[in-house]
């Protein structure tokens, strides 16, 4: 088993979203994070005075798939979130030992 | 109110407790300590004489301190305290934990279940699977759980039969307990005896138990008592019921209920289990007497304990989540309110209080069975399933009954707190007559004892915006209205007119702009139907509870909580009076049956603002700022910043309008900091800063506000009458406000001389145009008199004609007015208007330079915008003064001497004056 992170824009997780469901994935989780990249954040002008924005607010959305999912699901996610502007995001991959399902105890892929 | 992962207190330096994020670490000191955490999951701890604190399963805390000892409640969770040299152990969720004393200790964990301990010389562990003990703790739970009768609870009335069968239980199973633990011992003059919720006989079905081992400290030696102790605190623990213990002769109660406030209105209530009932009578009669005797000198002390205590768990009422024991109107409350009636310091109300008491022991005993825990906290979870237990078809009716006996309880509880303190006082001040200590706030209104009163001889009938005034004045100085007073506004005055006047608007804007005082004044005033009366569509939105995760408020509170962050956004919008009339109406649309709040708040929205007489492009404005308060936020969130449709779409939502913009970004801050810290993180904040300087790069600078005066005809007498050297007064009465009309011939200083004038005369300006025709300056005033004098017009004639001859007298009591500034109340960084501002319009006019001054509005600040303008040697030709909800909004048109603009340099110099002028005395 595998966990796809992906670090997207906050306007793509629509997309994300129904490309994934599309594909048949049936659950993610998706947090709000911040960060910066190559890009090394940017500057802005805010009420007068300019500032600059270290961290740059974007959603971080978590996936886990059967090892055979592993790239398309990565390739779904990256078609769906790509808008080819700077800061479109990150998307990576690492395997995973166990995975249970709290509910009903079942384990590897059978929680998926 | 508290963020959720709140941190619970701890006391005195002894020890502490932190929260994080749900889960937790828990920490006691003094010189010994050990924690140790297993699977992550829980940690133990034991100290030298002294122990403290549990943390299991990221849920509760315990804490202990040295003599002192306090019982805190956190999230509905809960924490428990052990003290002196005793220790104590909890149980939780049927699991549990125990810990040892003194000097020896163990822990032992069971799957990651249970810990267990020893203590001093004599320790057991309990049986490895825990089987047996798990039986016992079912028992007593489920045996309470099942007197509660499910079944009952619908049927009226059935609470005390159920609190009182409970009771029983409570007294018939601990009595076997001391029975099994005293045999064959002589146990004269020592006696078990409960305090908090068993001892008044109001125990929920699990309740925590409070017990305390009382003695002489003559028939038992201290060994004897303590092993007494253990035989049976023990048997309680087992049982799995939560305890907080104590073992204290009559002596050490006196002490601790002198050391200790909240113990001291625990021990007022203690009563006899089993035992010697004449030590428990003998203890009982020594605190009480003790309390009498002190209670005006720990009144401020437990006054300070219960506003901590509100402002942590917040108001009852207003909650979506209530914590119905702690919070502000809470059950707490009611023991506070005993004690006070107990010290004789103000009699204690009824009827209606009580009822609410016994509404909220019902909802508590429910969320008990229901959620099979000790909480005292109805959550979000649990609306349904308690709602169903008390028979209500529709859990927004349990929730309104909860929210009326929290304003019942809030409302006796902070009566009677002031009646104490003022009992308190007359106390002291009693050296000769008697008289009310009055401070005067204008309009025949003053404070009294903390609280906001009419003056005599104030004739209510005559003056309809009275209890506006009122509640601005209050609100303003952060105090209630007194409830005779509030009664008497409510039932004397008589309506506003509609379309109300503009004082009326003027002064609405002001109340709204008062800061957080504006919510305790709110409440009283919807207490008495004054809202009511003046906003009829609020009934749909009091007490409404909102199904959202993101809110902690009703939707009444929530909309008063907005108004009060937008106040700290006002400096950063043009019409500071429309972004808090939008603050309060942006969710008038969450009735009953509305698909979509916003679009359903619009039309609501627009009736009130024509009822309150706005002009249409301010009733525009505000209806367009309701019916769009999501979508900037909305937009910024999830759509693509980079995206020109998404700019767009903002744009179009404020009709291109940048003014309007600003004040839809203000609101949207406003209502994401009201709503609670899930709605406006960090990250949200930077996306919608982000979007809306996106959007700002594609919308045109602001108009300014108003245009210049236009020049109208002098009428012949005007002139005839400056010809004889004396300038035109006239004053005209209009609705409450005054009209005054000014014209003298123009010379540099006259703007800062006329202004300063009205202020040292104690007037306070809310509107003036000011226009010069043909070197005749002709101004026109709208003011408010505070002291309800009516402006003199030979006085303003006799001032005007000494300053203008340089004498500068007339303006000797500037200084003396300043006791009606008005500022916002409260220090909190919340509500708090930034720095002022002055900008250079650039190309408003070919004539004349333009500048806008934006400031907190304060007695003589014109006459001081005057004299900067007047140093700069600049005269003022026209200007535009306006007052928005306490903030000042002035556009001035000025000139160098010889009529022309002024040149750069100049314009710099004079923005600086400005800003300093606005600075000064602030």
């Amino acid at each position: 088993m595998k966990l796809i992170t992906a670090i997207i824009k906050p306007h793509q997780i629509d997309a994300v979203k129904e490309a994934l469901e599309a594909y048949g994935i049936s659950g993610m989780t998706v947090s709000e994070a911040s960060g910066y990249g190559r890009q090394r954040g940017h500057s802005e002008v805010y009420r007068g005075a300019e500032y600059t924005v270290d961290f740059v607010p974007k959603l971080r959305l978590e996936v886990l798939v059967d090892d055979m999912d592993a790239s398309s699901v990565a390739d779904v996610i990256l078609k769906a979130a790509q808008t080819g502007r700077i800061g479109d995001g990150k998307i990576w991959t690492v395997p995973v030992e166990d995975v249970v399902r709290v509910r009903t105890g079942e384990r590897g892929s059978e929680a998926i | 109110m508290c963020p959720i992962g709140t941190a619970s207190a701890s006391e005195l330096s002894q020890w502490g407790t932190k929260s994080h994020e749900g889960q937790w670490a828990s920490a006691s000191e003094l010189s010994q300590w050990g924690t140790k955490s297993h699977e992550g999951q829980w940690a133990s701890a034991s100290e030298l004489s002294q122990w403290g604190t549990k943390s299991h399963e990221g849920q509760w805390a315990s804490a202990s301190e040295l003599s002192q000892w306090g019982t805190k409640s956190h999230e509905g969770q809960w924490a428990s305290a052990s003290e002196l040299s005793q220790w104590g152990t909890k149980s939780h969720e049927g699991q549990w934990a125990s810990a040892s004393e003194l000097s020896q200790w163990g822990t032992k964990s069971h799957e990651g279940q249970w810990a267990s301990a020893s203590e001093l010389s004599q320790w057991g562990t309990k049986s490895d699977e825990g089987s047996d003990r798990m039986t016992d703790v079912t028992d007593v739970a489920a045996r309470r759980l099942d007197l509660a009768g499910t079944r009952a609870f619908e049927t009226a009335g059935s609470g005390p039969e159920r609190r009182l069968r409970l009771a029983e239980f409570n007294r018939e199973w601990l009595t076997g307990i001391w029975q099994e633990a005293t045999k064959g011992s002589n146990v004269e003059g020592v006696a078990l005896a409960a305090v908090g919720s068993v001892g008044r006989g109001d125990a929920g079905p699990l309740s925590d138990y409070d017990l305390v081992l009382l003695h002489y400290g003559r028939t038992l030696s201290a060994d004897e008592i303590t092993r007494l102790a253990d035989r049976i605190w023990y048997p309680i623990w087992d049982a799995g019921v939560r305890l907080d213990h104590s073992v204290r002769t009559v002596n050490q109660c006196r002490a601790v209920a002198a050391d200790d406030l909240t113990a001291a209105v625990g021990l007022l209530d203690i009563s006899a289990v089993a035992g010697d009932a004449e030590v428990v009578a003998a203890a009982r009669a020594t605190v009480s007497h003790d309390w009498r005797a002190n209670a005006r000198k720990r009144l401020p002390q437990l006054t300070e304990a219960m506003s901590v205590r509100h402002h942590r768990h917040g108001d009852l009422a207003q909650s979506i989540e209530p914590e119905l024991k702690e919070a502000h109107g809470g059950l707490r409350d009611m023991t506070v309110l005993n004690a006070l009636a107990e010290a004789w310091l103000a009699d204690r109300p009824r009827g209606e209080v009580d009822a609410a008491y016994g509404t909220l022991l019902d909802v508590r005993d429910a969320v008990h069975v229901v959620t099979g825990r000790g909480r005292d906290r109805l959550g979000r979870e649990d609306h349904d399933a308690v709602a169903a237990l008390l028979g209500y078809d529709d859990p927004d009716d349990l929730l309104a009954d909860v929210s009326d006996a929290g304003r019942a309880i809030a409302y006796a509880i902070d009566g009677t707190v002031r009646r104490a303190a003022q009992s308190q006082r007359a106390r002291v001040l009693r050296v000769g007559p008697r008289r009310p200590q009055m401070r005067p706030l204008g309009f025949g209104l003053f404070e009294s004892d903390g609280e906001v009163v009419l003056g005599s001889g104030r004739l209510l009938d005559s003056d309809p915006h009275l209890p506006l005034r009122a509640a601005v004045l209050a609100a303003r100085a952060n105090l209630p209205i007194a409830p005779v007073t509030l009664e008497n506004l409510a039932t004397k005055c008589a309506d506003l007119p509609t379309p109300w006047t503009p004082l009326a608007r003027g002064l609405f804007s002001d109340l709204l702009a008062a800061g957080p005082g504006l919510v305790t004044v709110w409440e009283g005033l919807d207490q008495q139907g004054i809202i009511e009366r003046w906003l009829p569509e609020w009934v749909a939105v009091r007490s409404r509870p909102q199904r959202n995760a993101v809110h902690r408020h009703t939707v009444d509170r929530h909309l008063i909580e907005t108004v009060v962050h937008a106040t700290g956004l006002l400096r950063g919008v043009g019409r500071a009076d429309l972004l808090l009339l939008a603050a309060l109406l942006h969710d008038i649309g969450k009735v009953p049956g509305a698909h979509d709040h916003s679009v359903a708040g619009a039309p609501i929205a627009e009736a009130i603002l024509r009822r309150l007489g706005h002009s249409d492009a301010d009733v525009a404005t505000v209806v367009a700022l309701v019916r769009e308060h999501l979508t900037l936020i909305e937009l910024a969130t999830r759509r693509d910043h980079s995206d020109p449709r998404t700019i767009d779409a903002a744009i179009a939502a404020v009709d291109g309008d940048r003014d309007r913009f600003e004040l839809l970004v203000a609101l949207t801050e406003a209502d994401a900091v009201a709503a609670g810290p899930k709605a406006w993180t960090d990250w949200r904040a930077a996306l919608l800063n982000q979007f809306a300087a996106a959007v700002r790069e594609r919308l045109s600078p602001s108009t300014p506000a108003a245009g210049e005066a236009e020049p109208s005809l002098v009428p012949d007498d005007l002139v005839s009458t400056l010809a004889s050297g004396e300038p035109y007064v006239a004053v005209v009465p209009n609705g409450g406000s005054y009209r005054i009309d000014i014209a003298d011939r123009d010379r540099l200083g006259l703007f800062a001389d006329t202004a300063g004038l009205l202020a040292a005369e104690g007037l306070v300006v809310r509107t003036a145009v000011l226009r010069t025709v043909d070197g005749i300056a002709v101004n026109e005033w709208h003011v408010e008199s505070p002291s309800d004098a009516e402006p003199e017009r030979d006085r303003i004639v006799r001032g005007l004609m000494r300053l203008a001859s340089g004498d500068r007298a007339p303006l000797g009591r500037l200084d003396r007015r300043r006791q009606f500034a008005g500022r916002p109340s409260g220090q909190s960084t919340i509500g708090t208007p930034g720095q002022p501002r002055a900008l250079v319009v650039p190309g408003a006019s070919q004539e004349a330079t333009v500048i806008e001054v934006r400031a907190q509005d304060r007695p003589g600040l014109l006459h001081e915008l005057g004299m900067a303008f007047a140093k700069a040697g600049v005269s003022v030709r026209s200007a535009h003064i306006a007052t928005y909800a306490g903030q000042t909004l002035d556009t001035f048109y000025v000139t160098d001497f010889s009529g022309r603009p002024l040149d750069p340099a100049k314009v710099a110099q004079v923005v600086g004056v400005v800003i300093d002028a606005c600075d000064r005395s602030t």
